[in-house]
């Protein structure tokens, strides 16, 4: 949703209220409720950077999710064979998701719709294949990290506020996405390429910033859950179900819209733990139920439901 | 009307949605509560589901069997056992967040693995975080352990054993197979089986003339088949998951090619290969880990390991292969050092399960330094068209082959047809 | 002479491949819904026919009308009653629903079928035609005819049937249409279902040359969206031209470097959306998201 002037600064003091109130929140509970939440802001930032060229770019990346795992296995390589510290394996993990998406994005961005949609997933097969095939990577044997140090507590409490940290800068580049001249270009760009262009948009420029910004956040959540999970094959990382889901979630939550992708995580990612919970030979299928309700209550997504029920201008239709 | 309840549905939802995720917290268990807790995190569903539900036959079978006996006494206080079980979808990922949640939210006393090499290998990183001895019983990997890994042990045999008993087996016939082929699946498991293999069938004097992998997923293996025909190998060892291995002993006899020896990592005694393939099946190799006619002792619960099998179909409605008992066995470790370290102490247990040793109905359990089962060896059987004991009907069944001892008056059929 | 092979493989597989995405293809080009539950309902036209095959011990493609009848059922109703609520909203909506749908329908073949693995192997498995070196398998020939035929059989529905005329009328523009007295929402039903009774004859397929088991089905499904886009998407004759140009390229690589043979896949796939997005056969109106 295009949030007005006006509500900016509001909305800022409300979400900076909650994320101090979230980065404290490792002192009053325990393991599981730090673990969960991380994963929670995990698949958040993935629906978001997700929406960042689906949604505001229009191009809809099914198989994002590449990006994720280049990010694992940056860091993978870096951390296990060449043993650089953590951080340095972060950065090789978004300065290679980046220059993947600014390498191909020229060459994809001439698919539309469903085509590009195919194409990114023949991506994630593609670079996942040349992965296995590499022994550097460890191949299909996996990869091993090392272990971070700690004890469970202090691990849990690390991962979860390095997952909440990239969510901010995530939300943050939303909001620059769709605040700045880049949301500006979008909004230009959805109109057709000529119209943009004739507004003076270089259009190329626009989507590749977009999927380079798209890239490097998820390649940076790939590299920090590697090095939380400490094994990775590559089935692992360059997942379509986790590709899916976040697709998922995003269109659940709305797209082009800032917090709807977050809120749907938390939506999808509450029902999957608690199908796992309770239905151990139904989890699959009490998902599929859900997923199901989900759409079809809110077809638009959530947030076209919310914005047009408490957001809708008296005059005029809800923009 | 319906807008009103739309949206209250809406709201109702978007309160599920912010406590949903924190809600899924059982109860903290008493500490006084006499019940000594298992986590196992299985590929319940998902591409490993038939042999994970296997698994899990396995620990339900042992820990009915451990509290019909009494249960475990632990400081003169008695305890019963239960699993806490959380299904993984056949997704490593998955596995270790639910081995975690096991740790964190279920507490658990102890862990016991989970289905497949991978799933191991990145789960006994979670039990090593959080020093929790783990037992697993289908992680077979020798990565596993050789990571330095104190709170991991497998009961099992390793991959790079998987392939010995039908090579050796090879090597005692008459006019022994003198070339080999070997295809498998690109996976932790099969590299490490049949890397091994070659390696060892070159010790033995054979010539390897075909040695790919294929990629995870693949369908249709004619191709393949193809080129290690125009070989001519005399044996062909493929390793892999079930499915494949299915598909290629099909589309061997499609493609026309004739070996006098085929052999599998796993398959031929897994549910559904003899069902599905029917004479196909007749003279395909495996090695178990266990057979019903190994004839080992159990020390703790008086049962041989042919009497555990007629106990289990009994119980089961399916003769057990060797997925059962070895998960079982899993079970059986902790049995045994709890008693003997009498204590629940993790470190204790697990310096205790480092210095086990005893025989189970699976077979004898000893474990090296880096935790893998070096008590015991594998065997391998032969599918055959024999009488099933007790009745005059013929089936395809499994027969020991190798090692001689266990073959009895069998025999192994070489030549294949 | 192995290369030779290698190509007769690929193209009879290839055909396999074809059964797999028609019906896929016709659903997302006609409804613009990309079915994510295609593959697992393949599977159960699988379970159809594996269940007569051992009950009833007939060859598994003799199934084939009960397999692609029962489907049809299922997909008109699913359709009918599920999917038409989402149809208007916007396809990502459909793409959720059929997402959900799968999960549930996978589950659902877990509890009822249990997750063991299943085939039919029929008693003429080791028999092939042979031409010099060239081994052609009986029951892969088979399973070729029945794929080319069904394409046939769904052209000829498409292009001389006033049903299937009314089918390609509605894709085109649905409103006008509705003004020469064509029922959209009927159309719609009948064209998923005729989807659904393609899969059912894939599954019919899969069970007599491949292994299935329930949670095989998002492997078919990725392969059925591949050969689409290689073929062309709403084009029948492109299901079978992508189909065995996958089969073919898969094969070849896999005669020479079979790891490599899904990479080789994937690179064809990227080459064509580069080159040739619309694929073999594909025509341009059909609508983008």
């Amino acid at each position: 949703m295009r949030i007005s002037s006006g509500s900016l600064p509001r909305l800022a003091i409300v979400c900076g209220v909650v994320a101090v109130a979230l980065a404290v929140l490792p002192r009053f509970t325990g393991v599981f409720v730090q673990a969960t939440l991380a994963d929670v802001f995990m698949v958040g930032t993935f629906a978001i950077a997700l929406n960042l060229i689906a949604g505001y770019g229009g191009y809809p990346a099914f198989g994002n999710v590449v990006f994720f795992g280049l990010g694992a296995y940056a860091t993978g390589v870096a951390q296990a064979n060449l043993h650089l510290p953590f951080a340095a394996g972060c950065l090789a993990a978004v300065l290679l998701s980046t220059l993947v998406a600014v390498a191909v994005g020229p060459l994809f961005f001439r698919l539309r719709g469903h085509y590009f949609a195919i194409g990114t997933l023949g991506l994630n097969g593609a670079v996942a294949q040349l992965v296995t095939n590499l022994p550097l990577a460890g191949g299909a044997k996996g990869l091993s990290l090392p272990l971070p140090a700690g004890t469970p507590g202090t691990i849990a409490t690390f991962f979860y506020e390095v997952f909440l940290a990239v969510l901010v800068v995530a939300l943050a580049a939303a909001v620059w996405v769709d605040r700045g001249r880049l949301g500006y270009a979008c909004r230009a760009l959805r109109a057709g390429d000529d119209v943009a262009q004739s507004l003076g948009v270089d259009t190329l420029r626009t989507k590749v910033t977009l999927w380079a910004v798209s890239a490097a956040l998820t390649g940076l959540i790939g590299a920090i859950y590697a090095y939380s999970v400490t094994y990775i094959e590559p089935p692992d990382v360059f997942s379509l179900g986790l590709s899916v889901k976040a697709f998922v979630i995003m269109l659940l939550g709305g797209t082009a819209s800032l917090l709807g992708p977050l809120v749907a995580a938390f939506f999808v990612e509450g029902a999957v733990a608690l199908t796992q919970h309770y239905f151990l030979n139904y989890d699959v299928g009490v998902l599929g139920l859900i997923v199901i309700a989900a759409v079809v209550f809110f077809p638009r997504g959530a947030s076209a439901f919310v914005r047009d029920r408490f957001f809708a201008r008296r005059s005029g239709a809800a923009r | 009307m319906l807008s009103r309840i739309r949206r209250f549905a809406a709201l109702a939802v978007a309160a599920a949605a912010l406590i949903a995720p924190l809600s899924a917290q059982p109860g903290r268990a008493a500490d006084n509560d006499n019940v000594i807790r298992f986590g196992a995190s299985l590929a319940l569903t998902g591409g490993l589901a038939s042999e994970g539900t296997l698994v899990k036959d396995g620990y339900d079978w042992m820990v009915r069997e451990i509290n019909a006996h009494g249960g475990l006494t632990v400081g003169g206080k008695k305890y019963t056992v239960e699993i806490k079980y959380y299904d993984d979808g056949s997704d490593t990922p998955t596995a270790v967040r639910l081995t975690k949640k096991l740790l964190d939210e279920d507490h658990v006393n102890f862990l016991l693995g989970p289905y497949g090499s991978g799933a191991t290998n990145a789960t006994s990183a979670v039990a090593e975080q959080y020093k929790i001895p783990m037992v697993d019983a289908h992680g077979s990997a020798n990565t596993i352990y050789a990571k330095g890994n104190k709170f991991i042990f497998g009961v099992l045999n390793p991959a790079d054993q998987y392939a010995t008993p039908m090579l050796q087996l090879a090597k005692e016939q008459k006019d022994a197979p003198k070339t080999i082929a070997f295809v498998r699946e690109d996976t932790l498991f099969a590299n490490i089986g049949i890397e091994s293999a070659a390696k060892q069938a070159e010790a033995l004097g054979m010539k390897v003339v075909y040695n790919e992998k294929y990629p995870s997923g693949t369908k249709d293996f004619s191709t393949i088949i193809a080129a290690i025909k125009a070989q001519k190998p005399d044996m062909v060892l493929a390793g892999g998951y079930q499915g494949d291995m299915i598909v290629i002993t099909r589309q061997i006899r499609e493609g026309g090619l004739g070996v006098k020896m085929l052999g599998f990592l796993l398959g031929p005694t897994v549910r559904g290969y003899v069902g599905t393939l029917g004479a196909l099946a007749e003279g395909t190799l495996e090695p178990t880990q266990w057979n019903a006619n190994m004839g080992w002792h159990d020390q703790w619960f008086n049962l041989s390991s042919e009497q555990f099998a007629t106990a289990f179909d009994k119980e089961y409605h399916y003769v057990p292969d060797y997925h059962a008992p070895q998960s079982a066995a899993a079970l059986e470790v902790f049995y045994n050092a709890i008693r003997k370290a009498n204590s629940l102490d993790p470190q204790k247990v697990r310096d205790t399960i480092a210095s086990s040793m005893f025989e189970s109905f699976y077979g004898p359990i000893k474990f090296s330094e880096g935790g893998i089962n070096t008590g015991k060896s594998m065997a391998c059987i032969q599918i055959q068209h024999v009488k099933t004991t007790g009745t005059n009907e013929q089936q395809y069944l499994p027969v020991p082959v190798w090692p001689a001892k266990l073959r009895g008056s069998a025999h192994a059929i070489y030549p294949l047809k | 002479m192995q290369t030779v092979q290698a190509i007769v493989n690929g193209i009879l597989v290839g055909g396999f491949y074809a059964s797999m995405a028609m019906g896929f293809s016709i659903v997302w080009g006609v409804m613009n819904i990309i079915d994510l539950a295609h593959g697992s309902l393949i599977i159960i036209g699988a379970y159809v026919t594996y269940e007569l095959c051992t009950h009833l011990g007939v060859d598994p493609l003799l199934t084939i009308p009960v397999a692609a009848v029962a489907l049809f059922a299922l997909g008109y109703v699913l359709q009918r009653y599920l999917i038409n609520r989402v149809l208007q909203a916007s396809v990502f909506a459909t793409l959720i629903l059929t997402f959900g749908l799968d999960r549930v329908l996978v589950n659902a073949n877990l509890r009822i079928f249990s997750a063991d693995i299943r085939g039919i192997t029929v008693p003429y498995t080791a028999a092939a035609l042979t031409i010099g070196d060239l081994r052609i398998p009986l029951i892969r020939l088979a399973v070729f005819c029945v794929a080319i035929l069904s394409t046939l059989a769904l052209w000829l529905f498409l292009e001389r049937t006033r049903l299937g005329i009314a089918i390609k009328a509605t894709s085109f523009d649905p409103e006008a249409a509705r003004l020469s007295g064509i029922d959209p929402a009927r159309i719609y039903a009948v064209t998923f279902g005729i989807g659904a009774a393609l899969a059912g004859i894939a599954g019919a397929l899969v069970a007599a040359v491949s292994t299935f088991s329930p949670v095989i089905g998002d492997g078919l499904t990725t392969r059925a969206f591949v050969v689409v886009v290689l073929g062309g998407l709403g084009s029948v004759p492109g299901a079978i031209a992508g189909g065995m140009l996958l089969g073919v390229t898969e094969n070849l690589m896999a005669s020479v470097f079979p790891s490599f043979s899904d990479a080789a896949a994937f690179a064809l796939l990227i080459v064509f959306l580069v080159a040739r997005p619309r694929g073999l056969f594909g025509r341009r109106f059909y609508a983008d998201i």
